[in-house]
């Protein structure tokens, strides 16, 4: 299974570190932490990249074959492009931001000069950088199997007594 | 593939002690590797240690020694600098005596500069020598002192995934000390409850299982509200009280009043929770006190930390793992410094400086007939004694006072009305542009050194990289200045300054640059050379002459400006976790800043209607001291009535009130009365 940068939104402290270590590695952050707040002084940071989906339906949802998936990744074409923000709502995780050039730093994904600019798990390095440096340890780079099985065994332990002592 | 090689450091920024790589290609800091092997960090770093490198190369380091002119800042060679500020300084001790001078170390700087510098200062005869804990710590050096016996860190910052509870009270930590939430996720992945007692709704407060939103400043009452619910119910550690604790007779008298009713009408907490918090305190197995300077830097300073030590003491719940207090430190070598005994009233190793006797060791181990015997003055006084006319001469290592003291008008005056001021930092501050001479300082991957971490771990830093222009060294810099005053330093590098610290300091007694080179440093006490370090302190017993710790009854006082009429709000300042400090580092940082680009104020969206005013706009805050402008958040992370202002930008400290505590000297930063307005 692929693995993915997934997220313990229960442990984002919005820090945004990860923004700054993926800024500093490729010039432009490639994950952006929306900061969600209720209302009543609470909140949580919901950190956002490219899921690295099997079949992405930003691509299938593309009705000008702009955006399309090839053996090495998501290919765009802004020539295509006809600006109709299809892909930005058929991205089940809301990773997509469609930017001017030279927009600045966002969430991931399609830069309207031509570019994708989207989270590519930091080729050649064997954690991607974001999860590295989070200090709360709530990004985590794993398959999805794995990271289910350790929601399942995390909420398991929670329960769990320590053991007692050896006498 | 470019040649490219990773040298290990320590992050400048705060006191958590991160270890990380700097990726070097020709000389030049090209990128950031992470180190998972680090014990403090596992590889995390915070934004502000991912963007430590944009320091280093910075167009605006200081590359030159400036002495300001009629004409401007005039450049000098670094022979002129020293002769002069010599010179100077030789001058005013001579003209006006020793006690006119003062020097003001760093909390930025290694341990060898720091003792370096104190022990200039007091080889010159003068005890005016003081740090920047004096505005963050200094509370915890007393109120711990006096009840175990050591103004520390009790347990490594690991220690605190061992908790089964954490109570947290006046640290912000997810923000400031962010590898801090990594060890109370994992407490908490393990079952551990998390109690964040804090006026504002922060970042940390959204991970706490139980949020007790106290009024500012009414600190004392409720943990004496819980150490009362824990003794009515009978949850104390009877059995730790008896074996290693004096005074718990004068607690339980001075507790009776504090009921959960009274203390919910103090503090705005309700009673229900704070009869949860204290039972669910008191019936863990192991559970941490956590504060920072939402305890410290009140006028109440020292009571504060006091409290805090009798709530833990009560419970047992310190000396083994999980359990213990951790006053978060500030800055990168804060703790270093004071250890160093870059302290008014402290020798190295918390010596008093005023007690009959405690020069003698001192006079053997530098070799000399006389060391100053009173008490100095400290940075918070120093501004009194310029006026006075009893204090000329200034000595600013790596320090921004500017912004970062209370009450900044009248202290940019007590600059201006030194007959020298001499500032040596890394770039022109707004401290430095009011000195008579500058001195261009190496930044911290450009030197070698030690730096003790908040969890007493000393750390040795590798130089790196060269330094801009002819910017050096601090510790250079003060040996060339130390022999030109005739102190005769011999020292040939940081190392051989690390070892004179070994022989005057016993807490640093094992250590030496080889030992904290080979691994992720030694947590003092380190006695000797084969001693492999204390992390957790007070195991079998305390810091105190008889090795007991002391149970010390404080009393809640009302906050000592609270709002009237005139100044309807409260003022709170802080941190945030994009910024550092009095921000002349991280306003220089262009991620950090583009990220968090001005001043702004907190208010409650309730008090913003009933002054009709809207998110975004400018708004005029004024104190009885100053007035400065911000632009207004609505936010329900602050009560009614209360305001919150970053520290890091030029404004807030124009505002905040320079009334001590009169123990520690700590000003009380946290709670001034204010008005506001629209712009």
């Amino acid at each position: 299974m692929t693995k993915a940068v997934y997220v313990n939104l229960s442990h984002c402290i919005a820090c945004k570190a990860c923004e700054l270590a993926c800024e500093r590695e490729y010039g432009e952050a490639r994950v952006r932490v929306e900061v969600v707040l209720n209302g009543a002084g609470g909140g949580v940071g919901v950190p956002v990249s490219c899921r690295q989906c099997e079949t992405p339906f930003c691509a299938l949802a593309c009705p000008e074959n702009a955006l399309g998936r090839e053996v090495d990744g998501l290919k765009f074409d802004s020539g295509l492009c006809s600006d109709c923000g299809l892909c930005v709502l058929a991205c089940p995780f809301g990773a997509i931001e469609l930017k001017k050039a030279g927009g600045g730093s966002g969430t991931s994904f399609l830069n309207l000069s031509g570019t994708v600019v989207r989270c590519e798990l930091c080729p050649g390095k064997e954690t991607p950088v974001c999860v590295a440096t989070c200090p709360a340890g709530a990004l985590v780079y794993t398959d999805c199997e794995s990271f289910g099985k350790n929601i399942r065994r995390g909420k398991g332990k929670k329960c769990l007594k320590p053991s007692p002592a050896p006498l | 593939m470019e040649e490219r090689s990773l040298h290990p450091s320590i992050c400048p920024y705060c006191s958590v002690g991160c270890g990380f790589y700097i990726e070097l290609e020709k000389g030049r800091p090209v990128g950031i590797r992470y180190m998972p092997e680090h014990p403090v960090n596992e590889g995390a770093l915070c934004p502000k240690g991912n963007a430590a490198l944009e320091i280093l190369t910075h167009p605006e380091r200081l590359t030159h020694p400036l002495r300001k002119s009629e004409k401007g800042w005039e450049k000098l060679s670094w022979n002129e600098a020293l002769d002069t500020l010599a010179e100077k300084i030789r001058e005013v001790r001579g003209k006006a005596g020793p006690e006119a001078l003062a020097f003001l170390g760093s909390a930025k700087c290694s341990n060898e500069e720091n003792y370096l510098l104190q022990k200039i200062a007091r080889m010159l005869g003068t005890n005016n020598v003081d740090n920047c804990a004096r505005l963050c710590h200094a509370s915890t050096i007393t109120g711990l002192g006096k009840t175990l016996g050591a103004g520390a860190m009790t347990n490594p910052l690991s220690d605190l995934a061992h908790s089964e509870c954490i109570f947290v009270v006046g640290s912000n930590f997810a923000e400031n000390h962010p590898p801090v939430a990594r060890r109370v996720l994992q407490a908490k992945d393990r079952g551990a409850s998390l109690i964040v007692a804090d006026p504002r709704l922060t970042p940390s407060a959204w991970l706490s299982d139980l949020t007790l939103r106290l009024r500012p400043g009414t600190d004392i009452a409720l943990i004496n509200g819980l150490m009362q619910v824990i003794l009515a119910e009978g949850l104390e550690d009877r059995v730790f009280i008896r074996k290693r604790t004096v005074g718990i007779e004068g607690l339980e008298k001075a507790l009776k009043k504090y009921t959960p009713k009274t203390v919910s009408r103090i503090t705005g907490v309700p009673a229900g929770d704070i009869i949860k918090a204290a039972r669910t305190f008191a019936k863990a197995e192991t559970a941490s006190v956590v504060y920072s300077m939402g305890i410290t830097q009140h006028v109440s300073g020292t009571d504060n930390v006091t409290a805090c030590a009798d709530l833990a003491l009560l419970c047992g719940h310190l000396g083994k793992k999980g359990a213990g207090i951790l006053p978060l430190r500030g800055q990168n070598n804060v703790q270093g410094a004071c250890d160093m005994g870059v302290l008014a009233e402290f020798f190295p190793g918390y010596v008093k400086t005023d007690r009959a006797g405690n020069q003698e060791w001192l006079k053997k181990a530098w070799g000399l007939e006389k060391l100053p015997e009173k008490k100095g003055l400290v940075a918070t006084e120093m501004v009194d004694a310029v006026f006075g006319g009893s204090l000329k001469f200034a000595y600013i290592m790596g320090r921004d006072p500017v912004n970062s003291t209370p009450n900044a008008s009248k202290l940019k005056k007590a600059l201006d009305s030194l007959d020298f001021l001499v500032v040596q930092d890394i770039f022109l501050t707004d401290s430095a542009k009011h000195a008579d001479l500058v001195l261009p300082a190496a930044a911290w991957a450009e030197k070698e050194g030690s730096f003790t971490s908040t969890e007493r771990r000393i750390q040795w830093v590798e130089r790196t990289l060269v330094s801009p222009g002819d910017a050096k060294p601090d510790l250079e810099i003060l040996i060339e200045l130390a022999n030109r005053l005739g102190l005769d330093a011999t020292y040939k590098e940081a190392g051989d300054v690390l070892a004179e610290i070994a022989r005057t300091v016993p807490a640093y007694g094992g250590l030496s640059k080889e030992r904290l080179k080979e691994g992720c440093g030694l947590i003092w006490p380190c006695p000797d050379a084969l001693h492999p370090g204390t992390p957790i302190l007070h195991t079998e017993s305390f810091s105190t002459p008889n090795g007991l710790a002391s149970f010390v009854p404080v009393e809640f006082l009302e906050p000592a400006e609270p709002p009237d009429s005139d100044y309807p709000f409260l003022l709170i300042t802080g941190r945030t976790g994009l910024h550092y400090n009095a921000g002349s580092m991280s306003r220089r940082s262009e991620a950090l800043l583009c990220r968090e680009p001005e001043l702004y104020v907190e208010l409650n969206p309730a008090d913003a209607e009933a002054l009709a005013l809207e998110a975004g706009t400018i708004i005029v805050i004024e104190t009885r001291r100053g007035r400065t402008e911000a632009k207004a958040r609505l936010t329900q992370r602050v009560d009614r009535g209360v305001l919150f202002m970053p520290f890091h930008f030029p404004g807030t400290n124009l505002l905040t009130a320079d009334a001590l505590d009169r123990e520690s000297k700590i000003p009380g930063f946290k709670g001034s009365a204010c008005r506001i307005w629209r712009r």
